[in-house]
Formats: C-alpha cells, sequence, structure tokens
C-alpha cells in the first residue's frame, strides 16, 4: 500500500560513503551515511559513462525498483545523478549475499534448514514479482542479500548491466540476460522468447549453489556452460555428498529443473510444494548464519583480496586461464552474448589442438587442385551474399554495420555448406534444407572472406562434427579479444557443420550405429587425405571400415558402404596423381641435371624425404588395397545378410 | 444467506463492473479523505473494484479473457466517463492500485468498437486529461504511473499530435531535467516517444514551432547535466534524420548557432557524447551546400578540429569501420575547406 516514505535526498552531498561493500563491473555499491535521515543506507553508483548503449535499459531497471514493493524485494529509496555517475540509493543488507557469506564461511554450502529458509524467502519475492509481471531473471545466491536480523532481500534487477533490456520483447528475444550458469535452456536457445518460468529454473539453480557452496558447471566458462546446459540432463541433488538431503528437497530442485519450461510449476504452485514446510523463520538465519560474521565491509576486503590473489596465480601458471576468467567475468557482468559467439567460442574448445593453421594453409594449398569443382558453387554463393548485402543495407539504414556483422555468418555458413560433394553422407535433402534454415536465420554480411579459408572448412568440418559432444566436456582454453575476429569465423564454421552430423541420426533412416560409424570412418579418411603432403603421413584408413553388427538392417548400409567405396576411389586417384609426380620428379631430376646444375637438392638423386613419401605413398596403396579387399568382404556379407533378412521376412509372414 | 452465496458467486458484468468502479472512485471525495477510517475503506473497494476490471481484463492465468466482455467494458468506461475519475483520484490511490490501473488503461486504450478505438476517441474529446498526465510528472508519488499511461497514449497519433502542440509539452524541457533520476528518465523516454513515434506529426510540428523548438533543444543539448546531455543529443540524431523530416534536418544544419553548439559537445569531457555529437557534426561538414559562415569557422578552427578528430575513435568493435571511414572524408572536406582562399574577408 502506498505508505508515505522517508524523503531521501536525491544530492549526493547528503550522502557520507563509507566502505565498498559490493562491486559489478560497472558499479560499486558502498556503504553510506544519509546524513539528513542520520540513517545508514547502501548507495550503488554506477558509471554511465561506461554504458555505451543508451540508457533506456537504466532506466527501466531503476523504475522496477522503484515500483515494487515487497518485503523480500530490494527496494530503492531514490536515485539521482552526480556527473556521469549514477546513485542508487538502497537500503543497507548488513549480511551481505548469501554468495558472500557462503565464500567466507560456508565454502561448502548450508544446512537443509537454511537452505530451505532463505529458498522460502526468496520465492516469495518470485510470487509477487511474477504476479505484477516482472521476470527477475537473475535469481542466484550473489542476489540475495541478507540483513542483520536475517531478513532476505531479493536484489538487483540489472542495475549494474548496461544492456539490460527488459520489456521490449523483439529485442530480448535476442539478447539475452542472466548469468550463463543460473540461466534457462530456453533462455539459452532463444527460440520461442521466455516467460516467468526461467525465474523458476534459475532459481532451482540457486537450491543447488545454497546446497553445494557453488552453481553446478561454475567453474567452467561461460560458453561452455551454456553447452552443458544445453546438451546435459539437468543437474540435481544426486552426487554421493548430497544423500545427507531430504527427498524433499531433492523433489523440490528436480521440479524446478526441467528442460521444458511448460513443466516447470509456476512460483505460485512450487510454494505449496512440502520442501518449504521445513523453512523456518528469519530469525533462525540470524542465529545459525550471520551469528559471529565479521563487518560486510571486512568480509568484502577479504574475498576482494583472496580474488585477486587467485588471479595473480593464475596469471603466473596460466596466461589462457587467467583470460579465461576475465572473460567469465565479463560474461557476467555484460550479460548480452550474443549467442552465436559463445557457442562458436565453445566450439574452438574443441578445436585448436588437432589443427594449427599453418597446416591449414598447407592443405588448403593443396586442396586447391582438389577443390577445383566446388569454386563455382562458391562464386554463386558469393553472388548470392552480394543480394543479401544489399537487402540487408535497405533493411538496416541506421547501422549498416551492425547489419553487416551477421552476413558474416552467411557467407561462413555457405561456405561450409557448398562442400557436400566432399560429403556424400549426407542425404541431399537435407543439405537443402540445412541451407534454408541458414538463409533464413541470415539477414546480412560483414566481409566475403577468401575462398581459401572457406575451402578449409572441409576437415575440420568432420572433426568437430563428431568430437563435438566429448571435448565439451574437457576444460579448456578461451580466445583473447584480438583473436576473436578470426576465430568467430572459424566457429561459425564449425557450428554450421556439425549441424548435418548431429541431424544424421535423427533424420536419416539408417541406424545411427551404423551411420555414425561411417562418418568416423570418413573423418578419418580425410584426415589422411589431407595428411598425404605431411610428412607424418599415416593413414589410419583400417579404421575405416564401418563393422556392422549383426542385427542391423542390411539394406541401410548400402548407402553408406558406396559411400566407401567412393571415397576409396578418389583416394586412389589421389595416391596414383602423387605416384606418378613421385616417379616424374625423380626422373627429370637425372635428366635435368646437367642443366639445372645449380638446384642442390637434384643432385642427391631421391632425397631421404622423396624415399618417405614413396614408402608412404606405397604404404597408402596397400591399405588402399586391403580396404578395397574389405569392402568386398562387406558387400559379400551385406549380401548375405539381405538374404537372411528376406528370408526371414518370408518365414515370418508364413508363419502369421 | 442462500441468495447472498447465490450473488457472490455471480461474477459482475461489465456494466456493473463500470458502474461499481465508477461509484467506488466517486467515493474518495472531501469528506471521505479526511477520514482515516472512511479513507481507507473506500480505498480497499476501488482495489477490489479494479481487481476484478484486471481479471476482466487479463485473465487470471486460467481463464483467457473474454474478448466480447472487454469491447463492453471499454464502452460503458467511456460512457460513464469513468476515464475523468481514473485521472483525477489517481493521486489519492494506494501503491496496487496504481499498478492495476496502469496495466488496465493500455488494454482498455486498444480496444475498437467498430472502426474506432473508443477511449482514444474519449481522450480527443477531453484532450485536457492528456495535460493532467503530463502534469503527473511533479508530483514524485504518481510521475512513474502518470509517464506509462502517457507513453500508451503517446502510441496513437492523434493524442501525440495533441501532446507536441500542447503547451504542456514544453514541460518536458523542465521534467527531464529533474534530480530523481527515475522521475527524469521516465520523463525523457516519454519526450522522446513523443519525437520518434510518429515522423509525419514530428515534422508537421517543427515545422511550425521550429524556432522555439530548437531553441528549448538548445537548452538540454547545453545543460550542465550529464545524462540531459547524452540524451537529447543522442535523441537529437533520431527524430532529425527521418525521412519527412529532411527539410527541417536542412535547415538545422544550416545554421551557424547550431554547428557552434555541435562543436562545443565535440570536445566534451564524455567520449559518449563527443561521439554522438560527431555523427550531427559530420552532416554539418558533408553538407554540400554549406553556408559561408559555416566554412569560415571549419577553415579558422581547422587545426584543432583536425587533432581532435584524429583523436577521436569509436572505440567498440563493430562500428569502427564505417566510423573512420566517415571520419577521414569528414577530416578530408575540413583540409579542403580550409585552403579555399575566397574564404578571407
Amino acid at each position: 500500500m502506498g505508505t508515505t516514505k522517508k524523503k531521501y535526498p536525491v544530492n549526493a552531498k547528503d550522502y557520507k560513503l563509507y566502505e565498498e561493500v559490493g562491486e559489478g563491473v560497472s558499479a560499486s555499491v558502498y556503504r553510506a551515511l544519509c546524513v539528513p535521515l542520520n540513517e545508514i543506507v547502501a548507495i550503488k553508483i554506477l558509471d554511465l559513462e561506461k554504458c555505451n548503449s543508451d540508457l533506456d535499459g537504466i532506466r527501466r531497471e531503476v523504475q522496477t525498483m522503484s515500483l515494487i514493493n515487497h518485503p523480500n524485494l530490494l527496494q530503492s529509496y531514490c536515485s539521482f545523478t552526480s556527473g556521469h555517475k549514477l546513485w542508487v540509493v538502497m537500503p543497507y543488507m548488513s549480511g551481505g549475499s548469501c554468495l558472500h557469506i557462503m565464500k567466507s564461511c560456508f565454502p561448502d554450502g548450508f544446512e537443509e534448514p537454511v537452505i530451505a529458509t532463505f529458498l522460502h524467502e526468496v520465492l516469495k519475492a518470485l510470487v509477487y514479482l511474477h504476479e505484477h509481471g516482472h521476470i527477475h531473471r537473475d535469481v542466484k545466491a550473489g542476489n540475495i542479500l541478507v540483513d542483520f536480523d536475517g531478513s532476505v532481500k531479493l536484489a538487483d534487477f540489472g542495475v549494474s548491466a548496461c544492456m539490460f533490456d527488459a520489456g521490449d520483447r523483439q529485442r530480448s528475444r535476442n539478447t539475452f540476460v542472466g548469468t550463463p550458469c543460473w540461466m534457462a535452456p530456453e533462455v539459452m536457445q532463444q527460440l520461442h522468447g521466455y516467460d516467468f518460468k526461467a525465474d523458476i529454473w534459475s532459481f532451482g539453480i540457486t537450491a543447488l549453489e545454497l546446497a553445494h557452496g557453488h552453481a553446478p558447471f561454475s567453474k567452467y566458462p561461460p560458453m561452455k556452460v551454456l553447452l552443458m546446459t544445453l546438451q546435459n540432463a539437468p543437474p540435481g541433488l544426486d552426487y554421493e555428498r548430497d544423500k545427507k538431503f531430504s527427498k524433499s528437497f531433492k523433489d523440490m530442485v528436480a521440479a524446478c529443473l526441467v528442460k521444458d519450461p511448460k513443466k516447470r510449476p509456476s512460483s505460485e504452485k512450487l510454494m505449496k510444494h512440502p520442501f518449504f514446510k521445513h523453512a523456518k523463520t528469519v530469525d533462525y538465519l540470524q542465529r545459525t548464519v550471520l551469528d559471529g560474521l565479521s563487518p560486510l565491509g571486512d568480509r568484502f576486503r577479504m574475498l576482494k583480496a583472496k580474488e585477486a590473489d587467485l588471479l595473480l596465480q593464475n596469471k603466473e601458471l596460466e596466461d589462457k586461464e587467467h583470460l579465461s576468467q576475465q572473460e567469465y567475468i565479463r560474461g557476467i557482468s555484460a550479460w548480452n552474448f550474443n549467442l552465436e559467439d559463445i557457442k562458436n567460442q565453445a566450439a574452438l574448445i574443441n578445436e585448436d589442438d588437432d589443427f594449427s593453421t599453418v597446416e591449414e594453409s598447407k592443405t588448403s594449398d593443396q586442396q586447391n587442385g582438389i577443390n577445383n569443382h566446388h569454386s563455382d558453387a562458391k562464386s554463386q554463393d558469393n553472388a548470392d551474399e552480394i543480394v543479401n548485402l544489399e537487402n540487408s543495407f535497405a533493411s538496416f539504414p541506421i547501422q549498416p554495420l551492425q547489419a553487416l556483422k551477421g552476413c558474416f555468418d552467411i557467407c561462413e555458413d555457405d561456405g561450409a555448406d557448398v562442400s557436400p560433394t566432399e560429403q556424400p553422407l549426407v542425404p541431399l535433402s537435407l543439405k537443402a534444407g540445412d541451407q534454408e534454415t541458414d538463409k533464413d536465420e541470415i539477414k546480412k554480411l560483414e566481409r566475403l572472406k577468401s575462398l581459401q579459408k572457406t575451402t578449409i572448412t572441409g576437415p575440420r568440418k568432420y572433426m568437430s562434427g563428431s568430437l563435438l559432444p566429448d571435448n565439451v566436456i574437457s576444460p579448456k582454453k578461451l580466445v583473447s579479444n584480438g583473436e576473436r575476429d578470426h576465430h568467430r569465423l572459424k566457429f561459425q564454421v564449425d557450428r554450421s557443420n556439425s549441424g548435418p552430423l548431429q541431424h544424421i541420426p535423427r533424420n536419416n533412416m539408417a541406424n545411427s550405429l551404423s551411420v555414425e560409424n561411417v562418418s568416423e570412418g570418413a573423418v578419418v579418411q580425410k584426415k589422411g587425405r589431407f595428411r598425404i603432403t605431411e610428412a607424418d603421413l599415416s593413414p589410419k584408413a583400417p579404421v575405416l571400415n564401418p563393422t556392422p553388427t549383426l542385427g542391423v538392417p542390411a539394406a541401410s548400409l548400402l548407402p553408406c558402404l558406396q559411400s566407401i567405396l567412393q571415397h576409396n576411389l578418389v583416394q586412389r586417384e589421389e595416391i596414383l596423381r602423387l605416384i606418378k609426380f613421385a616417379e616424374q620428379t625423380s626422373g627429370s631430376s637425372s635428366v635435368d641435371h646437367a642443366e639445372t646444375g645449380n638446384s642442390d637438392f637434384s643432385q642427391i638423386p631421391p632425397t631421404p624425404r622423396e624415399k618417405e613419401l614413396q614408402s608412404q605413398v606405397i604404404q597408402l596403396q596397400q591399405s588402399v588395397g586391403s580396404l578395397v579387399e574389405e569392402l568386398q568382404k562387406q558387400k559379400l556379407k551385406n549380401v548375405e545378410l539381405e538374404k537372411k533378412l528376406s528370408d526371414l521376412a518370408k518365414t515370418n509372414s508364413i508363419k502369421e | 444467506m442462500s441468495f447472498s452465496f447465490f450473488k457472490a458467486l455471480r461474477p459482475k458484468t461489465p456494466l456493473e463492473l463500470a458502474k461499481a468502479i465508477k461509484d467506488s472512485l466517486m467515493s474518495l471525495d472531501t469528506k471521505t479523505v479526511v477520514e482515516v477510517k472512511s479513507l481507507e475503506k473506500a480505498l480497499e473497494e476501488v482495489e477490489k473494484n479494479f481487481g476484478t476490471m484486471k481479471v476482466m481484463l487479463l485473465g487470471d492465468g486460467e481463464v483467457e479473457p473474454n474478448v466480447d466482455q472487454i469491447t463492453q467494458l471499454a464502452l460503458e468506461i467511456c460512457k460513464e466517463d469513468v476515464i475523468v475519475l481514473f485521472f483525477h483520484k489517481l493521486p489519492l490511490l494506494g501503491w496496487e492500485a496504481r499498478k492495476d490501473l496502469v496495466q488496465c488503461w493500455s488494454i482498455l486504450l486498444k480496444q475498437k468498437v467498430g472502426s474506432t478505438h473508443c477511449c482514444v476517441q474519449f481522450l480527443e474529446n477531453h484532450s485536457d486529461l492528456l495535460d493532467f498526465l503530463v502534469a503527473g510528472y511533479d508530483n514524485k508519488e504518481i510521475a512513474l504511473n502518470c509517464g506509462n499511461m502517457l507513453r500508451e497514449c503517446i502510441k496513437f497519433p492523434t493524442l501525440a499530435k495533441y501532446i507536441l502542440e500542447s503547451p504542456s509539452f514544453e514541460l518536458f524541457f523542465k521534467y527531464v531535467e529533474l534530480s530523481n533520476f527515475d522521475v527524469a528518465s521516465d520523463a525523457f523516454s516519454t519526450f522522446k516517444d513523443v519525437l520518434t513515434k510518429h515522423p509525419t506529426e514530428v515534422s508537421e510540428f517543427l515545422t511550425s514551432h521550429y524556432d522555439e523548438f530548437f531553441e528549448q533543444y538548445e537548452k538540454l543539448l547545453t545543460s550542465s547535466n550529464y545524462v540531459t546531455r547524452r540524451q537529447s543529443l543522442k535523441l537529437l540524431s533520431e527524430f532529425l534524420l527521418e525521412p519527412p523530416s529532411s527539410h527541417i534536418m536542412k535547415k538545422y544544419i544550416a545554421e551557424v548557432q547550431h554547428f557552434k553548439v555541435m562543436m562545443t559537445l565535440l570536445r566534451d569531457a564524455s567520449k559518449n557524447i563527443q561521439i554522438s555529437a560527431f555523427h550531427i557534426f559530420k552532416i554539418f561538414v558533408a553538407n554540400p551546400n554549406k553556408p559561408r559562415e559555416i566554412k569560415v569557422i571549419l577553415a579558422k578552427n581547422h587545426e584543432r578540429l583536425l587533432e581532435l578528430l584524429n583523436n577521436l575513435s569509436a572505440g567498440k568493435g563493430g562500428e569502427d569501420d564505417q566510423f573512420e571511414e566517415e571520419k577521414e572524408l569528414i577530416i578530408k572536406e575540413i583540409e579542403r575547406v580550409s585552403q579555399l582562399s575566397n574564404l578571407d574577408s
């Protein structure tokens, strides 16, 4: 109700700032004295100059903060500007955030009754917010504040995030808001927009955070968190150490962490969950959690020092790790991710080891001959892109450059899709579909990349495609900012390429097992082919052969086998060409000897390198031979299997 | 007993609801307001009715609202002059009742009966109500509620046009500089909507009020308040560059006074402001028909300008290239102008 509130002055000189008690990227929180009222308050000071976008988002959040009125929500008393700083005056919560308390005194999380009490208070706040049409979008322990008496308030409506975009539905679909670990899958996917249920997910993650002392996946960089949230089963309370927790707690968490938002309970419904019967009054928190805590300012200073130490150590040990930490911090605070960027960054994590850029350029040089037939298709595509570019200019008259950025995606996607000739495994219809959806997504283009770059995508594609799910888990480095663009370019490729492979099991009629086998085979084969020019030529061709287990429908194997055969033929041709080349060079070197006497290398007839190459070629030939044999065998087997199958079918029909 | 039970169950019809809302708002008269107890009771009644209205308009989460009922309620509310009461009694209402009203308002305003929006039409005939909403910014308690309702109104060209031409439009120049950030920024956001949502109406307004408007606007651009300077500068490029206002833009960039302001902003302490200023400054310079006076200023200051421009960078990734390109063009133009011999007089 419209309780008449105290009049808080809107002038910086009426406040006396004390120590810092919290920190964001563009904002800091101070304990302060409101002089005229002689009252301790918290003041969040935000540097508007650091917010490049317009200030509308900040306005909305400040408004939300002053238009709410609930004991479990942190309301702002007032806000005003002083120079280019925005001051937001709020109640001072002397206990600090749950996160801070855990970090300094409860590193392994709280006891269940404490968790129940915290969550109950937070849920009350969410019920109120949702009822009034607000989505909090950043529920996490770091935003749960505790006062000296144990009272709990949910804080932070994104005042520290310049790009926080509330209200405007259309835009909020393209940006996502929140902190990766706590973010609901649908928020990440940005497919259908999202609603109140996103807060329920975050609430569930927060429950895990309070139980363990950290959020699930919190040790991973943000983009990996995104992938893990999307791909893995929802996290829950099912580790060994979670045995101490009650069934109702586990059940409550499981109810929140359902990937389908429709199946999550509303905040109101969740309130009726039996788990919250264990919630106590807040003075319980005061006795169990707050008792003996050192003053917030001191704790904050200590935590800050600790973090600085950690950062320093990391810097010495591993610069990359440090980078990822920075990136992580950035991720948390900037809050406006381009989803593709992040996905691509995540994809990068798999790649770097397998493929050096040097190798790429070499192989692509060698590939030019083979890839010639691609260039037609590609130039056509380029033409398309130019059309796209023009369209995009028309539709984005104000910010052509931003519009251009997206085009980048297109050209990469298309580039990748151009190479289906290298990829006979993928049914053509599927390809076309993919290209279409890609085109749909795409509106614009930044610059056209050289042909060379796009042709490299061949090998990368196969590797990333099949390896993706495994690699996601291995923690790896991030990209430095400077290299970002370059990387983005590469990763775009990975993304679109891993697409088709993932689709195969679902879309192809074939049994997924056999298809996967084959596609892996193709990978190896590709590798082999690409490395022909390299010294360490070691074809892993034997692996190539799919070894279909019995019971796999034989007919489904046929296309795969055919494609292998095709590959083999290509490989064979390649080898023959190489042999010819080798013969020519060794032959010509003896003939040209007299004329080109000054060329050093030709004077030592077959160089060790050449020998090596020759032996490798022979090896390759052998393996190809054996492959062809193997293939023949498989074909025979197939025929047999088919026979058996048809026999079986017959007997079946007879029986029936 | 059974009768009252039955009565409680039967939901109110739109007609009854409109009547009940009217009665409960009417009861908030001076006599009630001085008496604490009776005020409380009257407010409770209003809140209850607003709650019912909200369910009728927005549903209750389970039952979708009935379209016919919504239209009927909108009609009744206009017919019974309830809108007048909505506005006039707003300052007396409780916190939640105000918020409910704001939510309902956006729905009511959109209701169409035949080809007319009945509530919009009502406001067109009672335009002083819009002035009342604008003046709401003076009262911190209801400022944000008024702002939200006002922005809903501005979505309709006729109402936006009225506000532009009303004497209360001038108040915005004051409100956007209020010391309460939440109120000031809300007022700015409304101000921005008025000036950008309907380019044709804005163009007409700027044509007929050119001098007064830009005189006032210059005060915003040269304000000592960082937020005012930054936001008004950004807004200027938004409404000035709308196609229907191109003649306004041409007139604007031919006037030395505005050019001087832009030059000052180009040297602002804030980088964000410098960059926004550049995006308007460049139009002055790129203008093929620059008046002589502007050329003279460019020539006189070319060294400092070039130094300034060379030190200016957009900083943030994507816009870099275009910015640098434009900057180069502008630098070339300044160099060219500075070498013109016929400027010395």
